[in-house]
């Protein structure tokens, strides 16, 4: 599946996705920059509060940022759908994360999808795996 | 047709109508705009059953997208 990239401004383009997470209540979509250096994908705590899970509750872990120090995530198993799939992931909440978007890492997506980056023609492409 | 329309209007068209901002969505139609991805989904959340799907996005700025994460 091609998933063209996030025009920012005229020409300079950005691997942002959409993606689905399930939560008790619904189904929520959101951005997500694919971020192949990233171990784990990681969202904004106030996602989980929209989706209505503790993210607390989850299994914390550190993981190391650009700056080079740690932010504690929290890792859930949850259902989402991307690229046309409905699957299980591990999808980390944090407090900390600096900036405003949502991380999409290594962590179950690439092992399930073979993900391309094309920046000539500014598209990513998503082949399932399975 | 329609999924076709609203995926070549989310990367091309509202990045840039939207750029540094957040944008809840309902059936691929915005609803609501702002500085905050909480009060957007709330201002969604009150015309959306937990049935229907909520699109809740940020736009990032080109300055944001300078990354090394």
């Amino acid at each position: 599946m091609k998933i063209p990239y996030l025009e920012i401004e005229k020409g300079i383009f950005a691997p942002v996705v959409r993606l689905e997470l399930s939560g008790p209540i619904r189904w929520i979509e959101m951005e997500a920059y694919v971020d192949s250096g990233a171990s784990y994908s990681i969202f904004k705590a106030e996602v989980a509060e929209m989706l209505g899970i503790s993210y607390l509750k989850g299994h914390r872990t550190l993981l190391t940022v650009g700056d080079g120090g740690l932010i504690p995530i929290y890792l859930h198993n949850l259902t989402v759908k991307f690229a046309g799939h409905e699957f299980r992931a591990t999808i980390g909440f944090s407090d900390k994360l600096g900036v405003e978007f949502n991380l999409l890492g290594r962590a179950s997506f690439f092992r399930k999808f073979m993900i391309c980056f094309n920046d000539k023609e500014n598209f990513l492409s998503a082949a399932w795996l399975g | 047709m329609k999924k076709k329309g609203f995926d070549l209007k989310f990367a091309h068209e509202m990045p840039r109508k939207y750029a540094g901002k957040f944008v809840a969505t309902i059936n691929e139609k915005v609803i609501a705009t702002g500085k905050g991805r909480m009060e957007v989904f709330r201002k969604a959340e009150k015309v959306a059953p937990p049935s229907v799907k909520i699109g809740v996005f940020y736009f990032p700025t080109r300055k944001e997208m300078l990354t090394a994460l």
